[in-house]
């Protein structure tokens, strides 16, 4: 039985789109809020 | 944190206020049974592993991610609950992070209901568990990838089918358009220029030590 491995850049880059799209949900849900 | 946690909570006891979220669960169970044991033939293949399973499931996240986040935010402008939300003394970020929370949650349920399979396999031979651990753990981040494109799409318009034809396309990228034999061919995968969340996931749940 191997261990899975966590591919570490993956996982950053995972990291780095969720927060993205979290962050432009967060303008966006603002500027509507604005309007 | 505290704000987050009270959003979270307030989104996920949402989702299983109505019997939809049951019935999308099933179907979601049916749907993933369906492709490994009958499309993917787990019996046919001899071999105790997932990859039947693992190989189809970013298709069928595909339909149920949108279905999840296109509600996050259009159904609070829709239902007119999105001013008393902004209203509360909660921050706009708290408000993204606790939605994106929950449902990420109720993608985790959903993942849970397919546990069965796992035991299944366990049950027919000596599969490697760690890499089915870490396949589980790769499909939620992905998951997770296509939540936050999926609620930010949401809160683009207050039409939940808009919504959802907005955030297709985005999910999908370029996957959509490879054809599906790629997802069995791990060499090619690493070649060929699939949508980066869904080329991360393979490579999650192909490697190992």
């Amino acid at each position: 039985v191997t261990r899975g491995v966590v591919d570490l850049p993956a996982v950053i880059w995972a990291a780095s789109m969720i927060a993205f799209w979290l962050f432009a949900t967060s303008v966006m849900v603002e500027m509507k809020k604005g309007a | 944190l505290a704000n987050v946690l009270t959003i979270f909570r307030r989104e996920l006891a949402g989702y299983f206020a109505t019997p939809i979220a049951y019935v999308f669960l099933i179907i979601f169970a049916l749907l993933t049974g369906l492709f490994t044991f009958y499309v993917g033939n787990l019996y046919e293949r001899g071999v105790a592993d997932l990859l039947p399973f693992f190989n189809y499931l970013p298709w069928l996240l595909l339909v149920l991610v949108p279905a999840i986040s296109m509600r996050l935010w259009s159904e609070e402008r829709r239902a007119g609950t999105i001013e008393l939300l902004m209203t509360l003394p909660v921050s706009t970020g708290a408000a993204v992070t606790g939605k994106w929370l929950a449902g990420v949650v109720f993608v985790a349920v959903a993942l849970a209901c397919t546990l069965p399979m796992w035991w299944t396999v366990n049950y027919l031979g000596q599969p490697d568990n760690g890499i089915i651990a870490v396949s589980y753990l790769g499909a939620l981040v992905l998951a997770g990838v296509y939540l936050a494109i999926g609620g930010c799409m949401s809160a683009l318009t207050s039409n939940q089918v808009i919504a959802l034809c907005w955030l297709l396309p985005r999910v999908s990228c370029s996957s959509l358009q490879e054809h599906p034999s790629c997802w069995t061919d791990f060499a090619r995968c690493c070649r060929r220029p699939l949508s980066r969340p869904s080329r991360h996931y393979l490579r999650s749940h192909t490697m190992r030590v």
